[in-house]
């Protein structure tokens, strides 16, 4: 037994080990240790001579506080008889050595501790090693949290059956016991970093007012709209495969439809199990709108150009059809059928006449005399000359503010614009065996200066998105051959266009659809003589 | 009889114009663009000028601002169909703006023709 070795003996057998070893023994009588022997690793470790400590107690030979520290703990083992590890340090050539102590109690025959074997292991390397890993996690963690305040966009997290659950970044695990964290909590985010906390990111509250949890991506589809990259999504995450930028319509609870893309990749855990997707989600609804809205704006444009110039070229043709045909319709006798045939070609032309005129309007080439007229008069007057042309079974409910303001605009067109819009509303209506028709008016609510904005809002069946996008269009038409030129509403655009106003349209199929018609209004009187010169003639009247 | 200068480069329109006007009693000289008619404007004395807007060379507007150097009080009556760029009202309003009396709109009649050169020709001095 090692109790029982003389110290040489004790040197020895502690020599063979590759550590640093001491042994100290326990004094019968009290408290006192003394060295018995320490291996040549511990004498390098602690910069200590063997034969110094020999015999010698820890007060003797160590500084104070080492000596304090390291009697505390024998006096721990010897009461406890029992290995304990502890860590501990100590100063060598001035340089603090981070060291784990390992004290195992040598007891004899009868049980009683005889000496103690301390083996203290430098783990300064170790350590440090450890507290800059530590350094460097938090250092992630705080930059991962900062982006995701700071980011716009959503952080989702599913398990392995394609559920929403919460965002933990810590573990970067799903805790499904961590409460249904609804990310539409507006709370700003705080101890992220906290163990069981999970992320809120900033500024998404757009996209992410949704209570997603449980919920699939399918499950937050707005149903009204095209399902766009939704089967690629569900496909690619059936396959367990990453993808990129799917961008499909949510709807949020309060009803309003977001285009979101989402991007994701699967996780998996250490033994390769797949635990489900983590990604992001961004709600692009307003760039798309913006994009959508350039293009269309691009589209008319170039058809307004291109009418412009038609116009310009069959107007010329026009013109001597229309005036030979006249012409000799008045060279031959009336009442024959050279005269009759002659009469149809002019009446053909006078059609033609029109039609180039409408297409003119909707390119803004009309030509207009626009004088300051009290709109809200004009408007009131439209209204009621389009109601009586509709249909009995459609109602027409008013809410005209008789505004004092005054518009530079063509009484004539006002009145075209308010019937075509009514006109397409009854026509929608029609379809369903009628309904109502809101017409508004009044000052608009945006604070970009004066402006009115003229509503014509129909509970019929709505559109869909590509009629939606092609309702200004010229010849669009969604009746049957025959029944409309598919004009009205590309009238309506480049009259109000003309204005320096404009038209747009919100719908969705069984939501009816509502038209604003936004009107710049005058602002003084200096402007009120700005309209045309009298002598200039008007074509479209 | 009224001698009247036509600048249109449409031969069909020409045709048409310069018969309405005939048969209206005026006598009635061609040409084919604004460079043709300066030419035929320096050359000759007429009571009024019908001239077409969009044109190859020297389009109406530029005919308007030159002629004004050889006949400055001559009336003129502006015939336009538009075009791909300025919005007809824009044109008009330029055409007034260098003294045109009147602006027409293709496709007119003739009755609308006569009548406008006759308001026109009696308007006098343009101001």
């Amino acid at each position: 037994m090692l109790t029982s070795l003389s110290a040489p003996a004790l040197r020895e057998v502690i020599e063979a080990i590759g550590a640093p070893v001491f042994v100290v023994s326990v004094d019968p009588d009290g408290d006192a240790f003394r060295f018995m022997a320490v291996n040549r690793c511990l004498e390098d470790l602690a910069a200590v001579r063997g034969d110094v400590l020999a015999g010698a107690e820890p007060h003797a030979v160590l500084p104070t506080d080492l000596a304090d520290r390291l009697v505390a703990r024998l006096r721990q083992c010897r009461a406890a008889a029992a290995p304990m590890a502890y860590d501990g340090h100590l100063t060598r050539h001035g340089e603090t050595r981070l060291v784990r102590v390992t004290l195992a109690p040598l007891v004899d025959a009868a049980g009683v501790v005889r000496a103690i074997m301390g083996t203290p292991l430098d783990v300064t390397d170790q350590r440090r090693a450890e507290q800059r890993l530590h350094a460097a996690v938090a250092e992630e963690r705080a930059l991962f949290r900062d982006l995701a305040q700071l980011s716009s966009d959503w952080f989702w997290m599913t398990d392995g059956r394609g559920r929403l659950v919460p965002f933990k970044p810590d573990t970067g695990e799903a805790d499904a016991d961590a409460g249904l964290g609804d990310p539409s909590a507006t709370a700003p985010a705080s101890d992220e970093g906290r163990d069981g906390e999970p992320l809120r990111c900033g500024g998404a509250a757009t996209v992410v007012d949704l209570a997603t949890a449980g919920l699939s991506f399918r499950d937050l589809l707005d149903t009204r709209l095209p399902e766009e990259d939704l089967p690629a999504l569900e496909a690619a995450m059936a396959d367990r495969r990453a993808f990129r930028g799917l961008v499909y319509p949510q709807r949020l609870r309060d009803g309003r439809a977001r285009v979101v893309r989402v991007s994701g990749n699967p996780r998996w855990t250490a033994d390769g199990t797949f635990a489900g997707y983590r990604g992001v989600c961004t709600d692009i609804t307003e760039g798309r709108n913006w994009l959508r809205g350039q293009i269309d704006r691009q589209r008319r444009e170039s058809l307004g150009q291109l009418a412009g110039g038609l116009a310009h070229e069959l107007n010329n043709l026009l013109l001597p059809v229309l005036a030979l045909s006249r012409r000799l319709r008045r060279r031959l006798p009336p009442d024959g059928a050279d005269a009759a045939m002659v009469q149809d070609i002019h009446d053909a032309a006078s059609h033609a006449r029109d039609v180039v005129r409408s297409v003119m309007a909707f390119s803004g080439q009309g030509a207009t005399e626009r004088r300051p007229i009290m709109i809200a008069d004009v408007i009131g007057r439209a209204v009621d000359l389009a109601a009586g042309m509709l249909p009995p079974n459609v109602a027409v409910v008013r809410s005209i503010e008789p505004l004092a303001e005054t518009a530079a605009v063509r009484s004539a067109d006002v009145a075209q614009v308010v019937v075509n819009l009514m006109s397409n509303a009854a026509d929608a209506l029609a379809a369903g065996g009628g309904g109502t028709i809101r017409v508004g008016f009044g000052l608009a609510a945006d604070g970009r200066g004066a402006r009115a904005v003229l509503r014509v809002q129909d509970d019929g069946p709505g559109m869909d998105a590509a009629t939606r996008d092609s309702a200004f269009d010229p010849f669009f038409t969604t009746k049957g051959v025959g029944d409309g030129s598919g004009l009205g509403l590309s009238v309506v655009y480049g009259l109000v266009k003309g204005w320096g106003g404009e038209v747009t349209v919100a719908t969705a199929p069984g939501e009816g659809a509502v038209f604003d018609v936004v009107i710049p209004l005058m602002v003084d009187d200096a402007e009120a003589g700005a309209g045309m010169h009298s002598g200039t003639r008007d074509v479209a009247g | 009889m009224k001698k009247i200068l036509l600048v249109e480069d449409q031969p069909l329109v020409r045709k048409a114009v310069r018969g309405a006007l005939e048969e209206g009693g005026y006598a009635v000289v061609e040409a084919a663009d604004g460079a043709d008619g300066l030419t035929a404007a320096r050359g000759d004395a007429f009571d009024l000028a019908v001239v077409d807007i969009w044109m190859p060379r020297v389009d109406g507007i530029e005919f308007l601002k030159e002629v004004r150097g050889v006949h400055p009080g001559l009336p003129v009556v502006i015939i336009s169909g538009g075009g791909p760029t300025a919005p007809l009202e824009v044109k008009a309003h330029l055409a007034q703006a260098h003294g045109a009396q009147e602006v027409l709109f293709k496709p007119f009649e003739d009755d609308e023709l006569l009548e406008t050169v006759a308001r026109a020709l009696n308007g006098g001095a343009p101001g």
